[in-house]
């Protein structure tokens, strides 16, 4: 076919500016790889409470004793552990976050802290079951720890195959972390004022009086996917000789759904894999000891607390 | 597949590499295919829609323009109105209805069991159904000579960046550029990159971050608390909205298409005549051309100009959503506008008499006064109904006792409105200082990586593609 009636026009295409599209491309990428590095830095400094940076907050810990999971232990008060261990404890637990948060900042927590030998999971029921959409989003706040951690990138590519388009940027891994940085550094009083949630964190109020009924009882299946990188904490924690206790949360059965069947799964699997587990699901069952249907308030949280700290004390010490 | 998203960069760099390389029609084909897929990808069950208000809209305007019969004329203009009101009636207007009547047949003790569909509003219905309905009036008025290539047509319709949230653009506008080979320019692709680089800025780094707090305070705070998210959800909407657009006419200049403008800088007007002069311009100067000017417009005789304007902002209430709250919204709108009227004059050229820009007592006070009744008809636009509406006035009263939820949400906020702000008040300064690509290209690199940096890359979909 002749030139002139093709549908191609290289002469199009000459006059397009490619030598600035290149040094904007090239500017672009640049810029991104040297601001996300500096950023990626940067975190690791600070010690606010917002979401990249309460991560960073947490691998940055030293203490001995770790509690892990998301916002029902949050009410775990880590005086209240250490009382009975002797061991200082921390509690890195995050509102929302799942597994696939809580692998990549236990495996960063085994790189940085020396001192690490216990670590309190609360298995969440919610978390733990298959196809729960809400922990995508949240799990993105450890995404500064991709290039550095190959189970973050597993699990980034899992979630989401386009990730590894958007993991390329070096400064989309550390969206959202220069306002809390430049608040830490400017402003440290403010710092833990960015976010309600931060650590030992137990609201007042009471579900007493209030109306509520009890869901349809529920049995949803596990996520091979979250049981494997479970699996794989508990097994990494074994080879560090970090003592593993799992826990799962009180839940006001009365005013939500029965989830029962599920603990007992939890159960199974962490007696194959020998780790100690105590489900207070049930220990506390009060109205007038939860803020709402599945977080226990300040009066019961010192309770829950106690309970924990005695699974502590029972469990076999730590071998280092 | 949303402007901001790694998909749609996929997508418009794909669409682009091959588009530079073909010829007129090639690319017009490559346009049409690129765009039925953009849409497809969010439904492509409802691509049958377009295709029919496409065909509608082609074939009546042939009609027109082919015969002299003037009932002929008539008969295919209303026909292909009838198609396309009927469409977007049904899918967007027939529960309210229904609702409506069912609501009115109670009141006069007729028994009557509604029949309530399950109807998905298919995205962008609104923008494209009056884009396409613009282009047989027209060419019924004789303003455009149509087309008699359906392909050019059909991308006329359907032109992806446009396609979900407007401008609504015109046939004598764009469909001529469709219509002509398009040529490449430095100055056009610098300033489609700063388009596409504002209208994300805007979007992830203002409007999103705004609406985490506006979404949590708006039906809980109370007092000044509650003011400020009323003040946010301004920003929130303006950013959301004029984001898409700018994003929109940047990717269209990418592809050497011009589209109109749709915001300027709305929030500096200093009387509602001047903000509806720079809010959503592309809809305004629609009602006003194919509603309020054949009703006679200010030129009508006695009371009639008034009845014109209030028919206009009633319509455009119930064209954002079918709900009595948009009705309001339209409502206080056309009162003012039309207080406004009756107290400057309708006949004064706005223009010549209006007082000059700057920075003095009486621009500042004026476009404080112009701001806050817009945040006022805000409230109506926002609320789910008009009782939550009522109740955001009755909490605005109240004390602020509700503690805030967390400070991060106002260092993004605030930090990215001074930005937009110092963007905004100097504009031209702005872009005198672009204007040269030595400077340009450092420069938006820099805004992009800003931008990825600080805003909030997971807040979703844009409020306008809902209407």
């Amino acid at each position: 076919m002749a030139a002139s009636s093709s549908i191609f026009s290289s002469e199009q295409a000459r006059r397009l500016p490619w030598r600035a599209a290149a040094l904007f491309a090239l500017l672009l990428v640049l810029l991104d790889q040297g601001v996300g590095r500096l950023v990626e830095r940067l975190i690791l400094t600070t010690d606010s409470n917002w979401g990249p940076n309460q991560v960073a907050r947490l691998i940055n810990r030293r203490e001995p004793g770790i509690v892990l999971g998301n916002s029902r232990a949050g009410a775990i008060a880590p005086k209240v552990l250490q009382a009975r261990t002797g061991l200082a404890f921390y509690n890195g637990t995050a509102p929302g976050q799942s597994i696939h948060y809580q692998i990549i900042a236990f495996e960063a927590l085994l790189k940085r802290n020396p001192n690490l030998r216990v670590v309190v999971y609360e298995l969440d029921h919610l978390d733990l079951t298959a196809g729960n959409p809400a922990t995508v989003r949240a799990v993105e706040v450890a995404s500064f720890l991709y290039g550095s951690s190959a189970t973050a990138r597993e699990i980034f590519h899992t979630l989401d195959p386009w990730n590894r388009l958007r993991f390329l940027s070096r400064t989309y891994r550390v969206n959202g972390a220069i306002a809390p940085i430049l608040v830490d550094h400017l402003f440290p009083s403010q710092r833990g004022r960015l976010t309600s949630d931060d650590g030992f964190k137990a609201h007042d109020g009471s579900m007493a009086g209030k109306p509520c009924r009890p869901g349809k009882a529920e049995n949803r299946p596990l996520s091979p996917f979250k049981i494997a990188l479970l699996k794989r904490l508990v097994t990494q924690a074994k080879a560090a000789k970090v003592k593993l206790v799992f826990v799962t949360a009180p839940w006001l059965i009365a005013c939500g759904v029965d989830r029962r069947p599920l603990f007992s799964r939890f159960a199974e699997l962490a007696a194959r894999w020998g780790v100690p587990y105590r489900s207070f699901v049930t220990a506390i069952g009060d109205p007038a000891d939860f803020f709402d249907a599945n977080h226990v308030n300040r009066r019961a949280a010192l309770r829950y607390s106690e309970m924990v700290a005695a699974t502590l004390a029972e469990t076999p010490k730590p071998a280092r | 597949m949303l402007f901001n998203s790694v998909q749609f960069l996929v997508f418009l760099v794909a669409v682009l590499g091959l588009y530079w390389v073909l010829r007129h029609r090639a690319q017009n084909l490559l346009l049409l295919a690129a765009s039925y897929a953009f849409y497809g990808a969010w439904n492509w069950k409802f691509l049958g829609l377009i295709l029919l208000t496409t065909l509608a809209d082609f074939t009546a305007a042939l009609v027109i323009a082919n015969t002299d019969r003037q009932s002929r004329r008539k008969f295919a203009l209303v026909a292909a109105i009838a198609i396309n009101l009927a469409v977007l009636g049904f899918f967007k207007y027939y529960n309210f209805f229904i609702e409506d009547v069912f609501v009115f047949l109670k009141l006069l003790g007729i028994p009557y069991t509604p029949l309530v569909l399950q109807i998905v509003l298919p995205v962008g219905i609104s923008f494209y159904t009056f884009q396409s309905m613009s282009y047989t009036i027209d060419t019924y008025r004789g303003e455009v000579t149509p087309t008699e290539k359906f392909l050019d047509y059909a991308l006329y319709v359907a032109f992806f960046p446009q396609l979900i949230a407007g401008p609504i653009e015109r046939a004598g506008h764009l469909l001529k550029q469709i219509q002509t080979p398009r040529t490449v320019s430095i100055e056009r692709i610098n300033e489609g990159v700063l388009l596409i680089a504002l209208g994300l800025f805007k979007k992830v780094a203002v409007a999103d971050h705004l609406a985490q707090y506006v979404d949590t305070a708006f039906d809980r705070q109370t007092g000044w608390k509650l003011l400020i998210a009323l003040y946010f959800f301004a920003f929130q909407i303006y950013c959301d909205f004029s984001g898409y657009s700018d994003i929109a006419r940047g990717c269209a200049k990418l592809f050497g298409i011009d589209l109109r403008l749709n915001f300027n800088r709305p929030y500096f007007a200093r009387n509602l005549t001047e903000f509806w002069r720079r809010w959503h311009i592309s809809l305004s100067t629609w009602f006003r051309d194919y509603v309020y000017r054949p009703l006679g417009g200010k030129h009508a005789r006695g009371w009639r100009p008034y009845r014109n304007l209030m028919l206009v902002f009633l319509l455009s209430g119930l064209w954002h959503g079918a709900a009595w709250t948009f009705v309001i919204w339209g409502a206080i709108h056309g009162v003012i506008l039309a207080l406004e009227k009756a107290l400057s004059g309708w006949r004064r050229d706005a223009s010549r008499h209006a007082p000059k820009h700057g920075l003095n007592p009486g621009n500042v006070i004026a476009v404080l006064v112009t701001f806050h009744i817009v945040c006022a008809a805000w409230v109506f636009f926002r609320a789910n109904s008009l009782e939550s509406a009522l109740g955001f006035f009755t909490r605005l009263a109240a004390p602020a006792t509700i503690p805030f939820s967390g400070l991060m949400v106002f260092v993004h906020a605030i930090g990215a409105l001074a930005l937009l702000f110092l963007w905004e008040a100097f504009e031209e300064r702005w872009r005198s200082l672009i204007a040269r690509p030595a400077v340009a290209v450092p420069a938006y690199a820099v805004f992009l990586i800003f931008t990825l940096a600080w805003g909030q890359l997971n807040g979703g979909q844009f409020i306008y593609f809902q209407f």
